[in-house]
């Protein structure tokens, strides 16, 4: 028996070389456990010469690993396992898939006659075999097992050539299979073996699946046809041994075969994980991938826990119980693993194939093409028509040469033509498009007008982009209009050819609340209460999940483990009651519920339950996890005792040492003081199940669960794309996505292109679409001059709710303070609310600084120049660059290195190196150990997180622009915001009121006057209700309006639009305007007929007040709407028609009977109606009737008028409905009620209890003050260490009220349920800047005494 | 016929230096064994966890199913074939 522990038996035993050849990285998705870093690391630590990555159909955990193993000097091998669809060699029993169940033989039906003559003999013949046929293609896997699957097949590249066939054969099986079931057969194989070496798969593999059912010949067979797909020395025989049953047996068998055939072996271990206990994961991923508990997988578990990463010498221990020749052969196969790794040599370097080809016209060159644009371009971007002109052109000129020096020796013209093709397309089909990014700083791209920033004037600097020291990559970000980037990405596939252009991935991964819920559901979790657990999580950040749910009341308690015995029942066990039960009690449970789970659900506690089980593995250890409301739960001490000796010389495993603490764990320390990481590593066998789903669900995060297309990056290749990365089939049909993610991209030295969608740049679309129609004129945004002052005083006002980058509530509260006067402060502006400043705590001194309360100081001369322009603070990624160059010593090459290390380092954790030589450095050139280690604390704390300063600027034009049309236009703007939604950071109600306060008419939905979507209507200036006066809302003056905006550009409203209510979607879009065309709706009616729509949404019109223009009240058309719907349900009448036509004649026996009561049941009036519609339709007259067979929807149009003859029948004398009422389905139906906010219901009773409006805080004394509000916003970034931010608004405007971490621990009940909360606070006021810092919340309609609020009081938020 | 022993008795095992059983005694009787298969289990560590390695041995008068369990390191006797 081989020794239990790999550690002790690495460490002791003499050091064997292996090289594992067959290994999944958690990029198989679903079937590999461990990450590829974690196995890197495992593999270097047991002395391994190489690591294979296989992933299941594909090459996704290549780029990661070979990453890592490079890194750890460990040799990677690249490699796939695939899914054979055919057998290599037909069964001459053509045997078919065994079922799921085992069928019954019926009785009385003899055995199966022995197979025929010649065939080998079998030891159970009667037993369905296992050659491997996947009888249908099925997309969804879940339930079929890996036996009942294809035979797998392990390819490794030897070389690029081997890698281009890998890429070819992938491609081509993910094109022909369907998304997630590509299919690959020996055809395929055939044609793309070149390179490439087989492992023959084990007991997965074809060769052991026919071993395994003794089908000996069979077996060889298809060794041999493998063998001359492949070549003499493309397969290899793999041996595996799992300590299965017949493990020892089928190697046996295996290497007979390969003797015979005179083919090499190979010892593999099929690893799936990086430690013995990532078996658990493993089996709950299993789990996951097959929607089953646990407790329910047997059939499709792996049988054993052995596919961890073994040392050669533990390996070579297993061979001890083979027979001596077997044994001869599996030490032959360890050694050989060694020879085969070092013989592939396939690596990623991409870096020739990486330049797409670009044809310039009339024979010119690359290079002469866009020196040609460039010069061209400048003469345009640069007049020369005055003195300063002049100037400006001779700098531009000498830069713009420069830059295009550097270009041309970096060949990349051809990309800066393909970017400039791609921006030409976009000016010419008028689809609003920025560059942006690092890009956007250089000259070329402005006289090439990918980017609208001038670089001189604004200082941007092109050596961030390309430098001379070669590791830089272009990065061009180019954003479109989120609906119009489509039309761009088809123009790229036509010209450059589906071949060369493919679209990066994104790869899906795991999140806290994903990970929590699916984690739950294969432990076996009610599902009612991974429910609840999931949604109680507050962030997404996975590791604080333990957090979380400790502060949710009540659950916490759950994890408070019980002292001295573990708990191991089946189900979770509450010791304690949770305080927040009231709320769980009641749950009836769902599917999947034991009467256990229900009464824990209900009661808090189960019934019957034994503390402690009597197994007695639980006892063994145990662990207790100290609970505090607010304090520290991370890192819970484990105490283990050990109860029983374990067995002499035998280590237990259950019990490991608290194993590496991965590099992740660092991450969280930015975010929050308490930076460890929780998750323990080692078994969970022990813990409570509580505490085994979080830790597993701590383990499962940011694995990747599927692909996805990324936003835009786009690949775009010199080589045909298929010889270098793997395709596959996006969900979108036709388009085509490439294996890998983008950094995987980068670091295989492709260049891709990012286009991505902007929702912001659809709405300025739209608003621009608008005011070329309302006023006849295109408002030319290129040229709008960079120096209004009016947009800047609304900016500094922060009335930029609906503004690009500068709405949100961070910046609200600081631009008041920062009041930026031209561009430049404008993109600090844009650049300072980011992480990364914050964490650099550049924001703060910033403001002093601009406010002019302090002067800017720098610790060092040479940092002046480098900081100046954003008064001494860090803000953008050229300073973090220029600082490590200039103080630090760094080479450029290097500094870049270091900017990319702070971008990746919560996944890969290398910035130790570069602290120690950043503060060293730093010391060098002069600075105090402090502070050097400050500086170094402010550029990593920096991290990825600050923009570069050209993608600030490209923002802040944008912003700009967006803010110049809001001030102007801001009717067209608010239906262009609302056209695109959702986008941005504000709902359409805050969008709508904001648009209200500063004097535009929102006019409600109204079936007679809006249309389908949203749009501008005249009101003239009288129906412009009065602007709210106040600080904190600029409108401009009329010089303003007349000076800058259109003629004509005010007296328009805004009518809401069909689209808001729910129900109402894009497919009605076309037939609901056109009826509006024809004519107003004169009656419920009316509108039924002629709108196709569903009873419910005709219901859901009513009561948004959509038909109010009827002139009937909301009640009466209510409570006719049951009789009308269903007197023309569509179904009973187009039967009714069809049998009357096919009859010959009408049976018009039958009167149309009158009305159905209301209530009355449905189907009665439909069976009524059934009889009634013949007749009805002979009778229609001839205008209408002549019609009745062209079109389908004006022919029910036409037949359905003649209803009208027949009135609904009266409504008896109903109650008006009440305000609040009205109120509550405004909400419910549009989410937004144009005529009145929900607060004001309230007014009454705030004033009673002293509550003043927002718009009055700002004249208030700071001091205590009490608001009430709806909650629009909740906010917990993660640089705020735990404080919680609400934007709450009343009819008047908005106010920003802070909670403090105890506060929001104390309140979160509330507020988390609540919307329209009553708050008591403090009130500050700093530089204009109002805040309110809450003590006390309540939930205002309580307080207030309302009760009956309709859906308005619901909670509508997290 | 084989015999599912109730509870799994603990035996006592002989190891040679492989750690492979050479003789079992149980009931106050002591067979000579030889190995002939081994495999091993390890199950339900999300409730009740069992890791076993099993060795099936066969003596003169047994042939019989026996197991070490991994986590309290004691053997114990499963199953007798008659």
């Amino acid at each position: 028996m081989p020794n239990d522990d790999p550690d002790a038996r690495s460490s002791g035993a003499r050091h064997i070389p292996y090289a594992e050849l067959h290994c999944h990285t958690n990029h198989s998705f679903l079937d590999g456990a461990s990450m590829a870093e974690d196995l890197v690391r495992r593999a270097a630590e047991l002395g391994l010469t190489a690591l294979a990555a296989t992933d299941t159909d594909g090459l996704y955990g290549v780029v990661r690993l070979t990453k890592a193993a490079q890194a750890a000097g460990l040799h990677p091998v690249l490699g796939t396992e695939i899914e054979l669809g055919d057998p290599a060699v037909a069964d001459p029993d053509a045997v078919v898939l065994p079922p799921r169940r085992p069928r019954r033989r019926p009785r009385g039906t003899p055995e199966r006659p022995p197979a025929a003559e010649g065939s080998p003999s079998r030891p159970r013949p009667g037993r369905a075999r296992l050659p491997g046929y996947r009888a249908v293609v099925r997309e969804d896997l879940r339930g079929v097992g890996a036996r009942a699957r294809g035979p797998r097949l392990v390819l490794l590249a030897r070389n690029k050539t081997g890698w281009s066939s890998l890429t070819r054969l992938l491609s081509t099986g993910n094109m022909t299979g369907s998304k997630g079931a590509p299919r690959f057969d020996h055809a395929l194989l055939e044609r793309h073996h070149v390179g490439v070496v087989a492992l023959s798969g084990g007991r997965n593999g074809e060769i052991g699946r026919r071993l395994l059912v003794g089908d000996r010949a069979g077996a060889r067979a298809a060794a041999e046809r493998l063998a001359g797909i492949l070549g003499p020395d493309g397969l290899v025989i793999e041996l595996t041994h799992h300590l299965l049953p017949d493990d020892d047996w089928l190697i046996a068998e295996s290497v007979a075969l390969a003797r015979d055939l005179r083919l090499p072996v190979v010892v593999t271990n099929a690893v799936r994980y990086a430690h013995p206990w990532g078996r658990e994961l493993q089996d709950v991923l299993t789990a996951i991938r097959h929607g089953r508990t646990l407790d329910t997988l047997a059939d499709l578990r792996r049988p054993s826990g052995e596919a961890y990463l073994k040392s050669g010498a533990e390996l070579a221990a297993l061979g001890a119980s083979l027979e001596p020749t077997v044994a001869r052969a599996w030490r032959e196969g360890i050694e050989y693993s060694v020879e085969l790794a070092a013989a592939c040599t396939a690596d990623l370097d991409f870096e020739q194939s990486r330049f797409p080809g670009f044809q310039p016209p009339d024979d010119l060159s690359p290079d002469e093409y866009l020196r040609q644009l460039c010069w061209k371009g400048l003469h345009d971007r640069y007049p020369v028509d005055t003195e300063d002109g002049r100037k400006l052109f001779t700098k531009a000129e000498e830069r713009l040469e420069r830059e295009l020096t550097t270009i041309t020796a970096k060949n990349l013209e051809e990309f800066f033509l393909i970017c400039w093709d791609v921006m030409r397309f976009a000016r010419e089909q008028r689809i609003p498009a920025h560059g942006r990014g690092s890009a956007a700083g250089s000259i070329v791209t402005y006289v090439l007008y990918i980017s609208r920033v001038e670089p001189i004037r604004h200082d941007l600097l092109f050596e961030r982009f390309i430098s001379d020291h070669g590791t830089v990559f272009p990065d061009v970000d180019i954003d479109f209009s989120s609906e119009r980037r489509e039309e761009v990405i088809q123009y790229i596939y036509a010209k450059y050819g589906p071949e060369h252009t493919g679209m990066v991935c994104n790869l899906i991964t795991y999140r806290a609340r994903s990970a929590v819920r699916d984690v739950g559901n294969a432990l076996g979790f009610p599902r009612p209460l991974v429910d609840r657990v999931a949604k109680a999580l507050e962030t997404y950040d996975p590791v604080r999940v333990r957090d979380d749910l400790q502060a949710d009341g009540g659950f916490g308690d759950l994890f408070r483990a019980s002292d001295g015995s573990g708990e191991s029942g089946p189900a979770p066990q509450a010791r304690v009651p949770p305080p927040d039960r009231a709320s769980l009690v009641g749950d009836k449970g769902g599917p999947g519920d034991s009467p256990t789970s229900i009464a824990l659900l209900q009661g808090g506690s189960i019934p019957g339950h034994r503390s402690g089980s009597s197994a007695g593995i639980a006892r063994r250890s145990s662990v207790a996890i100290p609970h505090s409301e607010t304090g520290n739960p991370l890192a819970p001490p484990r105490r283990v005792d050990h109860a029983v000796q374990p067995g002499e010389g035998m280590a237990p495993i259950a019990v490991r040492p608290m194993l590496e603490r991965t590099g992740r764990a660092s991450s969280d320390e930015w975010a929050s003081d308490e930076g460890t990481d929780q998750r323990r590593g080692g078994s969970t066998i022990g813990l409570s199940p509580w505490e085994r789903w979080l830790e597993l669900a701590a383990r499962l995060d940011s694995f990747p669960r599927h692909l996805s297309i990324h936003s835009g990056g786009m690949l775009i290749t010199g080589r045909p794309l298929v010889d270098i990365v793997p395709i596959e089939r996006a969900t979108m049909p036709g388009r085509v996505v490439v294996q890998f993610d983008k950094r995987d991209v980068e670091a295989l030295k492709l260049i891709k292109l990012d286009l991505l969608g902007l929702g912001m740049l659809g709405a300025i679309d739209k608003t621009l679409r608008l005011i070329e129609r309302d006023c006849g004129e295109w408002p030319d945004l290129d040229t709008l001059p960079e120096d209004i002052p009016e947009v800047f005083e609304m900016i500094g006002a922060a009335d930029t709710v609906g503004v690009f980058q500068i709405e949100s509530r961070a910046q609200m509260q600081t631009l008041p303070k920062s009041r930026p006067t031209k561009l430049d402060d404008l993109v600090v502006a844009v650049a300072i609310i980011r992480p990364g400043p914050i964490q650099g705590d550049a924001v703060h001194p910033y403001l002093r600084r601009r406010q002019g309360l302090e002067k800017e100081t720098y610790v060092h001369e040479d940092l002046r120049p480098i900081l100046e322009d954003s008064l001494g603070v860090i803000l953008y990624q050229e300073q973090v660059m220029r600082i490590s160059m200039r103080i630090a010593g760094f080479s450029g090459a290097r500094s870049d290195q270091f900017r990319r290390a702070m971008g990746a380092w919560r996944v890969t954790g290398d910035m130790d190196e570069f602290h120690h030589e950043f503060v060293q450095g730093a010391i060098d050139h002069g600075l105090e150990h402090d502070q050097a280690e400050d500086l170094f604390r402010r550029c990593a704390a920096f991290a990825n997180f600050g923009f570069a300063k050209s993608h600030a600027a490209a923002f802040a034009r944008t912003a700009y622009e967006s803010a110049f049309l809001k001030l102007f236009y801001p009717a067209q703007t608010l239906v262009g915001l609302i056209d695109s939604q959702p986008m941005g950071f504000y709902p359409t109600e805050v969008l709508v009121n904001d648009t209200k306060h500063h004097g535009v008419a929102v006019l409600p939905v109204d079936i007679n006057t809006s249309g389908y979507r949203t749009t501008t209507e005249w009101v003239g200036e009288e129906g412009q209700p009065a602007p709210i006066v106040s600080s904190a809302i600029v409108v401009p003056s009329a010089e303003a309006r007349h000076q800058w905006a259109l003629p004509g550009a005010t007296g328009w409203g805004v009518r809401l639009g069909l689209h808001l209510v729910k129900g109402i979607g894009e497919q009605h879009e076309e037939a609901l305007d056109r009826e509006r065309e024809r004519g107003p709706y004169r009656s419920l009616v009316d509108v039924v007929e002629r709108t196709d729509l569903s009873e419910e949404v005709v219901e859901r019109l009513i009561r948004a007040g959509a038909l109010d223009s009827l002139g009937r009240p909301r009640r009466e058309l209510l409570w006719q709407l049951r009789e009308v719907a269903g007197r023309s349900g569509r179904p009973a009448r187009v039967a009714g028609r069809r049998r009357a036509r096919s009859a010959g004649s009408a049976d018009g026996a039958t009167p149309p009977e009158r009305a159905t009561p209301p209530g009355g049941a449905t189907a009665a009036g439909s069976a009524t109606q059934r009889g009634s519609a013949a007749p009805t339709e002979r009778a229609a007259p001839p205008g209408t009737a002549a019609s009745a067979d062209g079109a389908a929807a004006p022919e029910r149009a036409a037949f359905r008028q003649l209803d009208l003859r027949l009135p609904p029948t009266e409504a008896p004398p109903l109650p008006t409905i009440t305000d609040a009422e009205r109120l509550g389905d405004a909400y419910a139906i549009l989410g937004v009620d144009p005529e009145r906010h929900a607060v004001s219901l309230f007014r009454p009773a705030l004033e009673q209890l002293g509550a003043v409006t927002n718009a009055a805080l700002a004249d208030l004394p700071i001091g205590r003050v009490r608001v009430g509000g709806l909650v629009v916003t909740r906010q917990h970034p993660m640089t705020a260490r735990g404080t919680v931010f609400l934007a709450l608004e009343d009819e008047t405007g908005m106010v920003n009220v802070t909670l403090w971490p105890a506060t929001w621990a104390r309140l979160r009940p509330v507020v988390r349920r609540h919307a329209l909360l009553l708050v008591d606070g403090e009130l500050q006021r700093d530089g204009g800047v109002v805040n309110l810092v809450a003590h006390a919340v309540q939930p205002l309609p309580e307080v207030a005494g309302v009760r009956q609020m309709g859906f308005a009081g619901m909670r509508r938020l997290g | 016929m084989t015999r599912l022993l109730r509870g799994h008795p603990r035996i006592d095992v002989e190891l040679d230096a492989d750690d492979q059983p050479t003789a079992i005694r149980w009931n106050g009787r002591r067979e000579l064994v030889e190995v002939c298969g081994r495999w091993r289990v390890e199950e339900a560590w999300w409730r009740d966890p069992i890791a076993r390695d099993y060795v099936k041995v066969v003596g003169e008068r047994w042939l019989a199913l026996v197991y070490r369990d991994r986590i309290r390191g004691t053997w114990h006797l499963e199953r007798l074939y008659d």
